[in-house]
């Protein structure tokens, strides 16, 4: 297990905090100071998993922050996206999913890979609805040519936030 | 409707939940009723155990519960035993004891799982999930004989351990925690679960900087095909969960769930 850690970067009006390890009942969020950023961007690609603990303390420093800076994360792990669609709130009202990660299986080859959806590339928002773009014969995830790549998760389920997020 | 059979009742619940509480003993048997609807005749109806036919090992799901009821003593003395049968193979087999204390224990344990997940057959596509759940089980069993928040010194850490179990048969992942004590009302446990699917997830959490969160019980389960509670007041706790193994997430997302509980004094 990876202890949680925090690396930030500025630029002008805007803030870049990329997370790592596990959000659980150890994790101390950045103080971020409100008044100085309109935008923090979040990079969540190196979080391995967050629990119950974790859940509480993500939405206690999310909320004010929320409530002054747009946030906009970016790589959301499975992980993440699991709790955007089960926990209200985890993603805030102002908050904006740029990318997130999607898994994906061949049971043929026994092969996984996460493909990183981005908005405005694989994904369309628009009029409270999503719309997928990945064309998965063109992605090539495998080399192999009978490869049978499909995604491995409900896509009901799994891109639910993102009607939050196109509403 | 209700049917005797030996010590325990069987509920058909196709023909619609009970109106009132039902004794102790009944088992419902349902086809598909949604999670928080499995979870309502726990905590309104008092069913202590609810099957589906359309879930995971229906039949076995079923002596399960017939045995918690007729002889409780065989569940507390050897829950895997009895969830899987006793001459089920043991090839994917774990079964390590941790005192509870201090955090890194959990990691331990963490650790121990994320390498037996690794080579275990149909556990790629819930990985993240069996690893939530043993953290959520693992957390509530350890929370009862130190806190799990803060800095913790001697004088906070009650006598008592916490087990750590998990085993495999090709077609569940059955993992969770024993610990010696006793101390979980399974009634608050199950109207926990009930509040994050009334109020949502967010309204169910305990603000209260020293203790868990309070919906991890709820993660559990939603991660679980079945769960499987059992308490010995002051002696034993056991919470267990069933997950599937299968190559792709996909087939088994729609299951519906299991719940058995079952307490003593």
């Amino acid at each position: 297990m990876v202890d949680f850690k925090v690396h930030e970067k500025t630029d002008g009006d805007n803030l870049l905090l990329v997370f790592e390890g596990v959000i659980d009942e150890d994790v101390v969020f950045p103080a971020v100071d409100t008044g100085t950023y309109k935008k923090v961007f979040i990079d969540l690609k190196g979080v391995k998993s967050i629990n119950s603990v974790g859940i509480r303390e993500w939405l206690n420093w999310m909320k004010p922050l929320s409530e002054k800076a747009q946030l906009v994360f970016m790589k959301a792990p499975k992980a993440l996206v699991l709790q955007m669609n089960m926990v209200e709130g985890f993603l805030p009202k102002t908050g904006f999913v740029k990318s997130f990660y999607v898994p994906f299986y061949c049971e043929r080859c026994d092969k996984e890979e996460s493909v990183l959806f981005s908005v405005g590339q694989e994904i369309e928002l628009s009029r409270g609805a999503y719309k997928v773009k990945f064309d998965i014969a063109s992605a090539k995830l495998c080399a192999e040519q009978a490869c049978e790549m499909e995604m491995d998760a409900s896509e009901a389920k799994y891109f639910q936030f993102l009607k939050r997020m196109a509403g | 409707m209700p049917k005797r059979d030996g010590a325990a009742t069987l509920w058909d619940l196709s023909a619609g939940a009970p109106n009132e509480r039902v004794e102790p003993d009944t088992i419902g048997i349902a086809s598909s009723l949604e999670p928080q609807d499995v979870i309502h005749l726990v905590a309104e109806c008092g069913m202590e155990h609810v099957v589906q036919r359309d879930g995971l090992a229906f039949e076995r799901e079923v002596q399960l519960a017939r045995m918690m009821v007729m002889e409780p003593a065989e569940f507390f003395s050897a829950p895997l035993d009895a969830i899987f049968g006793a001459d089920a193979g043991t090839d994917h087999f774990i079964d390590f004891a941790v005192t509870c204390g201090p955090d890194e224990k959990k990691k331990h344990v963490l650790h121990q799982l994320e390498a037996y997940l690794k080579g275990l057959t149909g556990a790629r596509s819930i990985r993240e999930e069996a690893m939530m759940v043993a953290d959520e089980l693992y957390t509530n069993g350890a929370k009862n004989g130190a806190p799990i928040v803060g800095p913790v010194d001697a004088s906070q850490v009650k006598p008592g351990w916490v087990r750590f179990i998990a085993r495999a048969d090709g077609m569940r992942l059955v993992l969770g925690c024993i610990d010696s004590y006793g101390a979980l009302d399974a009634a608050v446990m199950v109207r926990r679960i009930q509040s994050c699917f009334k109020d949502g997830v967010a309204q169910s959490i305990n603000q209260s900087q020293g203790g868990g969160a309070g919906i991890g019980s709820y993660m559990a389960f939603n991660a679980a095909m079945s769960m499987y509670v059992a308490v010995e007041r002051g002696r034993r706790t056991i919470v267990l969960c069933a997950l599937p193994l299968s190559k792709r997430l996909k087939e088994t997302i729609n299951l519906p769930k299991n719940f058995h509980v079952l307490t003593r004094d």
